[in-house]
Formats: structure tokens, C-alpha cells, sequence
């Protein structure tokens, strides 16, 4: 677990080098949270403020899709699957493999750094957009800080987990990303663009129950309005998914090891 | 004390034949299996200390059984023992005994400084913190690396990349080391202190090198024994000094003479060039002596003359050119 931790900080430490691309990257998210901030003040109307559309304010709205902006923008999730990819259709994989180290964790524990680091940037970024554009949350308790925070972190491990996974699928297909592209549109279409409640009946306990509820849905709505029970609910998915989603990928990683052996470095 | 023993070791490559014109609409619904033979039943022994060249041209195989000797890639049959395991069934253990290099694969992070990757690998192998430190001095001092060792990687020139690419590939003392290609792309200079330092890793820390490269001058001045592989097979294990006592047979005689004379090929002797009064010829002394090149011309005819053996290099592709005629 130590040289996870160690592969972990490296990379933070190496990203950290990178601070005017960081900057940059910023600078792209605050323009995005402003235009979000002008869609759907025209989609609440002059009356906003009061107005409640499935459950939801305008300003609860906002905070959600700053949340799940935040976490867009901590992982690049085509980045991870090409990673994984061009190791391995590359033949770099097999240098990766004499090491005293699990490649499928290297990885993941290399991209966690990353997101670490870009979430130092995104979050007071975020914060400071919120309070810009519509003042301090409503009934927020600062007890609420460290279980959200969690929940960002356990959402962005997961995707990363599970972009991931489909970077391993290269041991087989020439072409990795499409996956990543058709689940990236998902998770936008089904937790980024709109909560769960904003979709037919018969289509949010699907949402509710799906990775795309654990990697985005989940921790906005927490931030848009918190209560233990959701933060527990949430937990609940996010760990059972990534429990689900490492297994997957260490049994794909497993095969696709074994697949080298078949084919060739 | 063999630290490598391989024995009748095969590995296949299976692929399936694409459709073509004459069978395709069959190759839609069922493509045919092609077997390859990458390594075919080769058998050798390393013993410590060693410094051993592994060379072959492109396909040949040498990558193949390197990847089996790391346990990277499973053998199809065959027995392999390295530092007393199976790769394949001991990668991890394995992986803490041996270190690699690669000329084109760089393993350093390259935005924070060398000593921080030390650290990094350092941890990966978990060496102790004092352990580390003491290793990190004394390799730094014999690669003398220390003036740039807290610069960015990127920063430094790739000769001096390549030297804490070795560092880091030593930090964790293994018994073993495989080089592949360090070389590729340094100029002479850089070259000529990366095999010294090579050397002096074999002679010093008592390592084991096993070394690849196509660079023949990096085989000569670094290994003691060559171990040719072509089509899957051992086609040369020799030492060095045999190769070059029984492979540098043929002298290559540049002469210029003062007038044109017209020099008739005999056996193990061979005109390879002429151009008006100069000559290049071949002579192969386990077929004739100089004293019978001589004899076709006089010793006043001559302007001025050289003597060089055929390069090691030209050998090398002679035997691979034997193998694949």
C-alpha cells in the first residue's frame, strides 16, 4: 500500500510542475460555470430565485452543476483510457510489468495525484464562482465540508477506476476510447446536464442505482442540498461500485496479462 | 554459479491469416491459424558476473526470450531458471532482483529532479530511507551524477539522462541487469562513458549484464561473451575473443599501385573493389597466406598499402546473412 501512497504523491508532485497549464484549465472552467449560470437563469426565468422546477432551485441547481463541473474537469477521462492504451499497444506495458508493482493500481494511484492536484485549483475556484454568482448555500453547516469532500474524492477515484478499466480492454480492441466516449456522454447526459429527479419515473430508480449516480449525481446533490441520509447513500454506492469496478479491472488486467503472453509483447 | 539456465526453450506466436481475394467470403466466418515460432528450442546458461551480449537481427527472437527470462511473456514449452526461479511463476520476487535499462523507454518522471525519482524507486523496492540514502550517495559518486542530481530530468542531456536511468535501475543492488539499446542516440562521447560505466558495473558491483544492442561496438567493448539468436534459434555462443580469433579469418588489403596490373582472383583471394591503380582486396587466411597475394604483384609496384581485419560488424551481419540464406 506504501508505494501506491508513494506513486500517489509522485505524481502530485510531478503535476505540480505544471501550474500554468492548471491555471489555464481554470480559467476554461470558470468561463463554462458562467455560461451554465446564464442557461439556466433563462430556463428558471427573471423569477428564479423562488422557483422550484422537480425539486430544485436556482441557485441548488447551480451548485449542482458546479459540483459535477468540478468533477469533469478533475479527471480527464479519454486521457486515462488512452494511458492505458497506449501502453499497452505500444508494448510499454511489458516494461511496466518487471516491476515490483501492480500495474492496473500504478496507474490508478498515478492518475489519483493528478486529480488531487488539479482539485487544489477547482475547488476554491468553484467556491469562489458560487458565492460570486449567488451568494453562501442555503442551511449549510460547515459538518458538511468533510463529508462532501469525501464524496468528490470517492467519485473522481471511481471514474478514474472505471476509464481505467477501459483503457485495459486494448489487450483486445485496437480502440479503447469510443467506450470511454459513449460512457463520458452518458454520465454528462444522465448526471452532469441534470439531476436524477429530472428525468420519467420510471428512468431516475435506473439513474439512482447506476455508476453514473455514484461518479456524479450523488456528490451534487449533495452539495446542492445536503442531508446525512443522501451522504450515507451515497457512500454506500460509491464504494460498492468501486469495489465492483477494481475487481473488474484486476480480472481484465489478469487476462489481458494473459493475453500479452499469447500474442506478444 | 549459473544464475540463467534455459533448457530446449520454445516459444509460439498464434495469429490468424487475414481474407484474401482467393479465400474470402471462407475467411469471413473462419480465419485460419498461423503458428510462429519466435524462439525454437534454444538452450544456454549464464553464470554470475557475466557480461553477455544477446543479439540477433529485428524478429529474430532476443526480445522474446528476454520478456521470458523477466517473465513477461509465458514459455509455449521449455524450462527456465532464473536466479533459481521461474520467471513466470515468480515475476514479483524476480522483479526485485533484476534491473533493466532501456534505451528508448525512459523510466525517470521527468518533471521533478533525479534524486526525487531515486526516492520514488527507492520506495517501489522498499529499501529502507538510510539504506537508500547511503546507495544513492555511492552510485551517484560513481556515475558522477551528483552535479545534476536535483535538476529536472528534463532538463538534463540525454547522456546524462541515460546515466541516472542506470542509477535508478541499481538503487535496489540487483543481481541482474538487461540493457537494451542504452546507447541508441548518444553521440561518441556520451556512448564511450556509458559503456565504461557499464563495465565498471559488470567489474565493480559484480553484476550480471545481459545486453542487447545493435550496436556492435557497444557488444565489443562491453561483453565477454555474444550469444547470436536469429529465426528463433542460437546460431553463435562463443566468447568474444573466439569470435573475433575464428571470425577474423579475412584481411581486408587496400593497396594503391604505381601502375595498373591486372590482379586475378585465387582462391581466398578476392577483388572486391578496383578502380584504375587501387584495389581492394579480401583475403582469407585459412585459405592462403600473404605471401601468396604478394606474388601477383612486385614489391616496387606498390604506392601504399593497408591492412585491416573485416570489422566485427561486417561478421555479425555475415552470420546473420548465413542464417537467413
Amino acid at each position: 500500500m506504501t508505494k501506491y501512497f508513494t506513486i500517489f504523491k509522485t505524481s502530485f508532485k510531478q503535476e505540480s510542475k505544471t501550474l500554468v497549464n492548471s491555471l489555464l484549465s481554470v480559467l476554461s472552467f470558470i468561463v463554462i460555470i458562467f455560461i451554465f449560470k446564464q442557461l439556466w437563469d433563462f430556463i428558471y426565468g427573471k423569477n428564479g430565485g423562488g422557483q422550484l422546477i422537480n425539486g430544485y432551485t436556482l441557485e441548488m441547481m447551480i451548485w449542482y452543476m458546479i459540483m459535477a463541473e468540478i468533477l469533469m474537469y478533475s479527471l480527464n477521462a479519454r486521457r486515462v483510457t488512452s494511458d492505458f492504451s497506449k501502453d499497452i499497444k505500444t508494448g510499454r506495458i511489458a516494461y511496466q510489468l518487471n516491476k515490483p508493482y501492480n500495474y492496473f493500481f500504478y496507474q490508478i494511484s498515478h492518475h489519483a495525484g493528478e486529480i488531487l492536484w488539479k482539485l487544489i485549483f477547482l475547488i476554491p475556484a468553484a467556491l469562489a464562482m458560487g458565492l460570486l454568482l449567488l451568494g453562501p448555500i442555503a442551511n449549510f453547516s460547515a459538518a458538511y465540508i468533510a463529508p462532501i469532500l469525501v464524496s468528490l474524492l470517492l467519485a473522481a477515484f471511481l471514474s478514474c477506476v472505471i476509464y481505467g478499466s477501459i483503457g485495459l480492454l486494448s489487450f483486445w480492441i485496437e480502440e479503447a476510447t469510443p467506450f470511454t466516449w459513449i460512457i463520458q456522454k452518458l454520465q454528462m447526459l444522465l448526471g452532469l446536464f441534470f439531476p436524477p429527479e429530472f428525468f420519467p419515473l420510471w428512468l431516475q430508480p435506473i439513474i439512482n442505482y447506476s455508476p453514473v449516480f455514484a461518479m456524479m449525481s450523488g456528490p451534487c446533490k449533495l452539495l446542492a442540498d445536503f442531508s446525512w441520509d443522501l451522504f450515507l447513500k451515497v457512500s454506500i454506492s460509491q464504494v460498492a461500485w468501486l469495489a465492483i469496478f477494481t475487481a473488474l479491472g484486476l480480472i481484465i488486467y489478469r487476462l489481458g496479462t494473459r493475453k500479452v503472453t499469447n500474442n506478444g509483447g | 554459479m549459473k544464475v540463467i539456465e534455459v533448457d530446449n526453450l520454445r516459444k509460439e506466436f498464434i495469429t490468424k491469416k487475414r481474407a484474401t481475394k482467393a479465400n474470402g467470403k471462407k475467411s469471413l466466418f473462419k480465419r485460419e491459424k498461423v503458428v510462429k515460432n519466435a524462439v525454437d528450442g534454444i538452450s544456454f546458461s549464464v553464470e554470475e558476473g557475466e557480461a553477455l551480449a544477446f543479439i540477433g537481427p529485428n524478429g529474430a527472437g532476443k526480445s522474446t526470450t528476454i520478456k521470458m527470462l523477466t517473465g513477461i511473456l509465458y514459455p509455449t514449452s521449455g524450462e527456465i531458471k532464473v536466479l533459481g526461479m521461474n520467471p513466470s511463476k515468480n515475476r514479483v520476487n524476480l522483479s526485485r532482483q533484476i534491473g533493466s535499462v532501456f534505451g528508448q523507454k525512459e523510466q525517470l518522471w521527468i518533471h521533478i529532479s533525479p534524486y526525487e525519482n531515486f526516492k520514488f524507486f527507492g520506495s517501489i523496492y522498499d529499501i529502507n530511507k538510510k539504506e537508500l540514502e547511503k546507495r544513492i550517495e555511492e552510485l551517484s559518486s560513481l556515475f558522477e551524477i551528483k552535479e545534476y542530481m536535483h535538476q529536472p530530468v528534463k532538463s538534463l542531456s540525454l547522456g546524462q539522462r541515460m546515466r541516472c536511468e542506470m542509477v535508478a535501475s541499481l538503487l535496489h543492488n540487483p543481481k541482474m541487469l538487461f540493457f537494451d539499446e542504452p546507447t541508441i542516440g548518444l553521440d561518441p562521447i556520451a556512448k564511450e562513458t556509458l559503456r565504461k560505466l557499464i563495465k565498471k558495473i559488470n567489474k565493480e558491483l559484480k553484476t550480471t549484464i545481459l545486453f542487447t544492442s545493435h550496436d556492435v561496438g557497444d557488444i565489443e567493448e562491453v561483453c565477454k561473451r555474444v550469444i547470436i539468436i536469429n529465426n528463433g534459434n542460437i546460431v553463435l555462443d562463443d566468447s568474444m575473443k573466439n569470435l573475433k580469433y575464428h571470425y577474423l579469418n579475412k584481411k581486408i588489403v587496400e593497396v594503391n599501385l604505381k601502375k595498373d596490373v591486372k590482379i586475378k582472383e585465387k582462391e581466398g583471394i578476392k577483388v572486391l573493389k578496383a578502380k584504375d591503380t587501387l584495389y581492394k582486396i579480401e583475403v582469407d587466411m585459412n585459405k592462403t597466406t600473404m605471401d601468396e597475394l604478394w606474388g601477383l604483384f612486385k614489391a616496387d609496384e606498390i604506392q601504399d598499402i593497408t591492412i585491416s581485419s573485416t570489422p566485427l560488424e561486417e561478421i555479425i551481419k555475415d552470420i546473420y546473412r548465413g542464417q537467413n540464406d
